[in-house]
């Protein structure tokens, strides 16, 4: 049943936990297809939360506390006393009375076993090196969610060009055998899923079903018989799975990590990312923070790839700071036949040295010839909050994949 | 947690190395002052200290430990808050506290998320107690609905429409900065 706009308002908190079932999931995006205020509504919302759980922690340099009556703490493990009372006792009035200094010390906190030096030596540990490993989650995730997207993708092309069942297994098994899908698994399902917080849940349900997966596909690419039957099994299999979503859903969860640092005048090719939500065609989100850092131009390139193995739609994180999107027009882009046909699209984001204003020229190199795109952002005059206002596409439904 | 049951100070120190931070934002965020935050933060792993045999191994320590954290800020707060004006009445019948302080004043060429980060605290301080303990512990420090259930005390379906309440609240609390209708 087709969800009312105060209905699909009352799943947005649940939807940016990922907390939605599959139907709620499905009736959420289709109303969001057609809804073009609630799509608006939706993306202001997930940016701003967004913001608010990247929000850094306070910190604190105070030593761990201990009480001066720190014998209570030991109290649990000293089941047996090592010695009798009297003689703990006895020696205790030695202390006191034969040895003052140290009896002093003593009763008080001796400083060579609760003094500053342990305290300093502790206090140089990072927490964020035990709260996040070295090897973020995020960055495997990204690339583990690309390549299960890829698997996704691929059954699609096998089943729409009807390409030689022989050849397709090899691709399958070729695949699967050449990306570092099965160690991401392994790392993701290893790793302290603390750090991922209250994506933890559908994090390991997405390993898992990956896993599964993997195994049927294996076990289809392994066995003997007509080769015909065992790729309609691998693409049944893909299609029934629920990787495909999970993955979509868990894309904000990649957003939170691992944004790379662009540095003067760097090139870099900037890889798609799934940015579509099914109510626009070919969308681009950038994260910046230009106007903090108004020296630096950051230039890359999308490059289309082979044919349905990619997203058009690309996730550009450039700098830690504003989330905005920006959609291209669909009469002069034309989301996947345009990308997917081979053609690259240029993206240059120059801020303007002269009023702050981000610049955004993106260049689509298709086969029809250059198309050009420039888009403003911000500027002395300008609240950088209108960039949040781009509407996204309607019309580039029937394009979806 | 077993070890620190056993008197193994290593343990403990590394323990609160490890949770010191998000103690002490989780108590800042629910207390809205610093320095209270930094006492209270002390409090709960003095409370780890002198009794980590209260820790069921059963659960989740951070659990737990959000749980001691939480009721010290509750005691906190009520001992605060007769001398607090109590303006309006939350929907589960609570009261909310005053912003403690009017909300920032910046400059307009601030990133809408700097503009955010310093107003969060005023934002928050305007929900209703019960509102921002489960939006700072969900949407702030990414607990499960489960856990947050568990150190609240409430099924997670009330956590789940809570925090959608918060999260409603927060964003018509924030919307005047976004609209340019308030001027920061």
């Amino acid at each position: 049943m087709p969800l009312t706009c105060p209905d699909t308002e009352e799943l947005f908190s649940r939807r940016i936990d990922a907390r939605l079932s599959s139907v709620e999931d499905l009736a959420f995006i289709e109303h969001l297809d057609a809804c073009h205020s609630c799509a608006d509504a939706y993306y202001r919302y997930e940016t701003i939360f967004s913001a608010v759980s990247g929000v850094p922690e306070l910190t604190t340099v105070a030593p761990a506390p201990m009480p001066a009556d720190s014998t209570n703490f030991l109290k649990p493990v000293q089941r047996k006393p090592l010695v009798p009372r009297w003689i703990s006792a006895a020696a205790l009035v030695l202390l006191l009375t034969g040895v003052g200094k140290f009896a002093f010390d003593f009763g008080r906190k001796t400083p060579a076993v609760f003094g500053p030096d342990r305290f300093s030596s502790l206090a140089q540990v990072d927490p964020t090196s035990i709260e996040f490993p070295a090897e973020s989650p995020g960055r495997r995730l990204r690339r583990f969610r690309e390549n299960a997207d890829n698997l996704y993708h691929l059954a699609r092309v096998s089943k729409t060009r009807q390409a030689d069942p022989n050849r397709m297994v090899r691709v399958f098994d070729d695949y699967i055998s050449g990306s570092p899908l099965r160690e991401d698994l392994r790392f993701l399902r290893d790793m302290d899923q603390v750090s991922l917080g209250s994506f933890r849940v559908p994090v390991r349900q997405f390993t898992d079903d990956v896993g599964r997966l993997l195994a049927q596909i294996d076990f289809e690419i392994k066995r003997s018989g007509r080769a015909q039957l065992r790729i309609r099994r691998i693409q049944q299999a893909i299609e029934r799975s629920e990787v495909r979503r999970q993955s979509v859903r868990l894309q904000q969860v990649s957003r939170f990590y691992d944004f790379p640092e662009i540095s003067e005048e760097q090139r870099v090719t900037l890889r798609g990312e799934s940015q579509n939500r099914g109510f626009s065609g070919a969308c681009i989100s950038l994260s910046f923070g230009f106007f903090e850092d108004a020296s630096r131009r950051l230039e890359g390139v999308v490059e289309g790839g082979d044919e349905g193995l990619r997203e058009p739609a690309a996730f550009f994180s450039l700098f830690r700071g504003l989330s905005a999107r920006i959609d291209i027009k669909g009469e002069q882009l034309k989301g996947f036949g345009d990308i997917f046909g081979g053609s690259k699209l240029k993206v240059i984001a120059t801020p303007s040295a002269t009023d702050g204003q981000l610049i955004i020229e993106l260049e689509n190199l298709g086969p029809d010839g250059p198309k050009r795109h420039l888009i403003r952002f911000g500027g002395r005059n300008r609240p950088q909050k209108r960039a949040l206002r781009l509407r996204p596409l309607r019309q580039a439904r029937s394009r979806r994949l | 947690m077993v070890r620190v049951a056993e008197g193994d100070v290593e343990a403990y120190e590394a323990l609160y190395h490890r949770y010191r931070n998000r103690i002490l934002t989780f108590v800042f965020r629910y207390v809205g002052d610093r320095d209270i935050a930094e006492d209270l933060a002390q409090e709960v792993f003095l409370k780890l200290y002198r009794s980590p045999r209260s820790f069921d191994p059963r659960n989740r320590f951070m659990t737990w430990l959000f749980t001691v954290a939480r009721n010290l800020a509750i005691d906190h707060l009520r001992k605060k808050k007769p001398a607090t004006a109590l303006t309006q009445e939350g929907e589960d019948g609570e009261f909310s506290l005053e912003p403690p302080e009017p909300l920032n004043q910046g400059p307009v060429d601030k990133t809408l998320l700097k503009e955010m980060e310093e107003n969060l605290q005023s934002i928050l301080m305007t929900l209703s107690d019960k509102l921002r303990e489960v939006f700072v512990l969900c949407a702030m420090q990414g607990l499960a609905y489960e856990e947050v259930a568990q150190i609240v005390g409430c099924p997670a379906k009330t956590v789940s429409s809570r925090l959608a309440r918060a999260r409603r609240r927060f964003v018509e609390e924030l919307d005047p900065y976004l609209s340019g209708k308030k001027s920061p």
